[in-house]
């Protein structure tokens, strides 16, 4: 039986993010719930199949996120931490939006890298064991005239949207000290322009939203 | 007053409070949309076709009721249904986002254009509004305090005339404006009472004089004279709605006889309780980008507790929520009434 959307509350705990018309299914609305150590995906759409959408986007939870699948339950996942003290959390907006929005395969094969957009650089993340755990450091190739400039304000960057615990100006470790270059490799497209990123989030928020400005009743 | 002793339905609550009168506690009735794709998706009736088909409006509105357990249910979700019947360009937008008048091509320039289409209320945008209010009372009965809208002739002004050239004709031409607006009132009338004749216990009327865009001052000068009409020709309790920061025409907006103010977050409750006064009750003011749309349940409780403390008679969010609003934020609303009313009063 279907349950009502205070059940589903009680039962998967609160919506971390909402995505509001999936593009590959039907425009349905996809919610991701996190309670206790669970993220739940899920949708109050009735449309057929809807249950094989939501385990294919578990599904790319795992891919592109480096979760583990919940085996008893096909729209469950959780993290190795089990996401303890809100661990590995922060990061979820991107996860969800990548896993639904986008149709592609994280790709690990490089290693952690992406081209940066305010230099000729490639932008590499690298991770090292350490008696405390594993450690990120940011770096690249070097081509540009002060390069560190960019390492630091990318590492800015990735522990603001990963909620990562800053070890120094280029280093830093996931909350839990453990491994997950997947969750680091989502945000670094995002680290690495931080205005930019922030006008789209932005963009996004204000859509759906009635204001003054929205309706076009205001100068501002 | 409260006096938890009475044991009033939602609809009685909802009246109670707009008269005045004694509630068992205050109620959560929301004067504009509080309808969210979640939502949408339970009960099968996303935007736009929500917003246009009398079955998929009602079913989308009730669930204010049934799932959020709000006391009142407004199927009215946007603001631009007499303007499209009016001959408005429109822009429906789709599930996520909300439909528009294209107020940069206006269809009429002056008072001698101002004509209502014959067929205006059996426009399918019009009954798409009257239709559902009939199915929603039919259905609740009268359990639950159905609300309607029909829009204030500033609003219809922005619309049909276009923002810029409408607010540089009340410079130009104040006199000329008035008559405008006496007749878009008609407007305002004719769509009320088709709504009351359907059912609607409540009617809000939107009319955006905000505090972005013109003064206090103007308010008296141009609005507060057919307010005080409209609350004599329409025969059911009226909420005014205007968005923004409005403290500066509270005063005058207590003199309209109208029920209630729906005032938005930028106005603080205890600030909006002092500039009204005794002269009409509030609705609101629970703040919609940051807190429902942004924060969490403890975050909507301090703000409704806020309120409440103020004195505020009525809670609701502040204006139509954010499509993307998450369910358990709209649902912490009446919890926390429930529990400032029973921490207040049950001892």
């Amino acid at each position: 039986m279907k349950l009502r959307p205070y059940e589903i509350i009680e039962k998967y705990g609160r919506c971390i993010e909402l995505i509001s018309m999936d593009p590959f299914f039907g425009e349905i609305t996809v919610g991701l719930f996190v309670k206790d150590s669970l993220m739940t995906v899920h949708s109050y759409s009735n449309k057929q199949n809807v249950e094989s959408r939501l385990e294919q986007i578990r599904d790319r939870i795992v891919e592109v996120a480096g979760a583990v699948p919940v085996e008893t339950n096909p729209h469950q996942a959780t993290f190795d931490c089990k996401m303890e003290n809100g661990c590995c959390t922060a990061p979820l907006r991107f996860v969800l939006k990548e896993a639904v929005m986008k149709d592609r395969k994280a790709d690990l094969s490089q290693g952690i890298t992406c081209k940066d957009l305010r230099s000729e650089m490639i932008i590499k993340v690298e991770c090292q064991k350490t008696k405390e755990g594993f450690v990120y450091k940011v770096g690249g190739d070097g081509n540009n005239e002060k390069p560190e400039i960019r390492y630091r304000a990318i590492t800015n960057g990735l522990i603001k949207y990963g909620g990562f615990l800053r070890i120094d100006h280029f280093t830093f470790t996931l909350a839990c000290k453990r491994r997950n270059d997947k969750l680091v490799n989502i945000l670094l497209p995002m680290a690495r322009n931080i205005s930019a990123t922030e006008e789209s989030l932005a963009a996004e928020d204000a859509s759906g939203q009635m204001t003054t400005q929205s309706l076009g009743f205001s100068v501002n | 007053m409260i006096d938890i002793s009475l044991k009033l339905t939602k609809k009685e609550r909802v009246l109670n409070a707009l008269a005045g009168l004694d509630v068992d506690r205050p109620p959560v009735s929301n004067p504009t949309n509080v309808a969210t794709v979640e939502l949408m998706d339970y009960v099968d009736a996303p935007f736009p076709d929500a917003c246009r088909n009398p079955e998929l409006n009602a079913k989308l509105a009730i669930t204010g009721y049934t799932e959020l357990g709000f006391d009142s249910i407004a199927p009215y979700f946007s603001i631009i249904q007499e303007s499209s019947a009016l001959g408005c360009e429109m822009q429906w937008e789709q599930k996520d986002n909300w439909p528009t008048v294209r107020m940069g091509n206006p269809i009429w320039k002056s008072l001698s254009d101002i004509k209502i289409p014959s067929g205006f209320l059996e426009h399918p945008d019009n009954v798409a509004i009257t239709r559902s209010i009939s199915i929603l009372k039919n259905e609740v009965k009268d359990g639950v305090a159905v609300l309607g809208k029909t829009m204030g002739p500033w609003t219809l002004a922005y619309h049909v005339f276009g923002v810029e050239p409408f607010l540089l004709m009340t410079i130009d031409d104040p006199v000329g404006t008035r008559k405008i607006l006496d007749e878009l009132k008609k407007i305002t009338i004719l769509f009320g009472q088709a709504q009351i004749d359907s059912g609607a216990d409540v009617l809000v009327v939107p009319d955006h004089a905000t505090g972005d865009l013109v003064s206090g001052k103007y308010y008296e000068d141009f609005l507060l004279e057919i307010h005080q009409e409209l609350a004599e020709d329409l025969k059911v309790p009226l909420i005014l709605h205007i968005c923004g920061k409005t403290i500066d025409r509270m005063p005058f907006i207590a003199q309209t006889g109208m029920a209630a103010f729906h005032f938005d977050s930028k106005n603080l409750p205890q600030e909006a309780m002092e500039a009204v006064g005794d002269g009409i009750r509030l609705v609101g003011n629970i703040n919609n980008p940051e807190t429902l749309y942004s924060k969490g349940i403890d975050e909507v409780q301090d703000e409704v507790f806020r309120a409440l403390d103020a004195g505020v008679q009525l809670i609701a969010p502040e204006c139509a929520i954010p499509l993307k609003t998450k369910i358990e934020n709209l649902i912490a609303i009446p919890d926390a009434v429930d529990k400032w009313t029973t921490d207040k009063f049950s001892s």
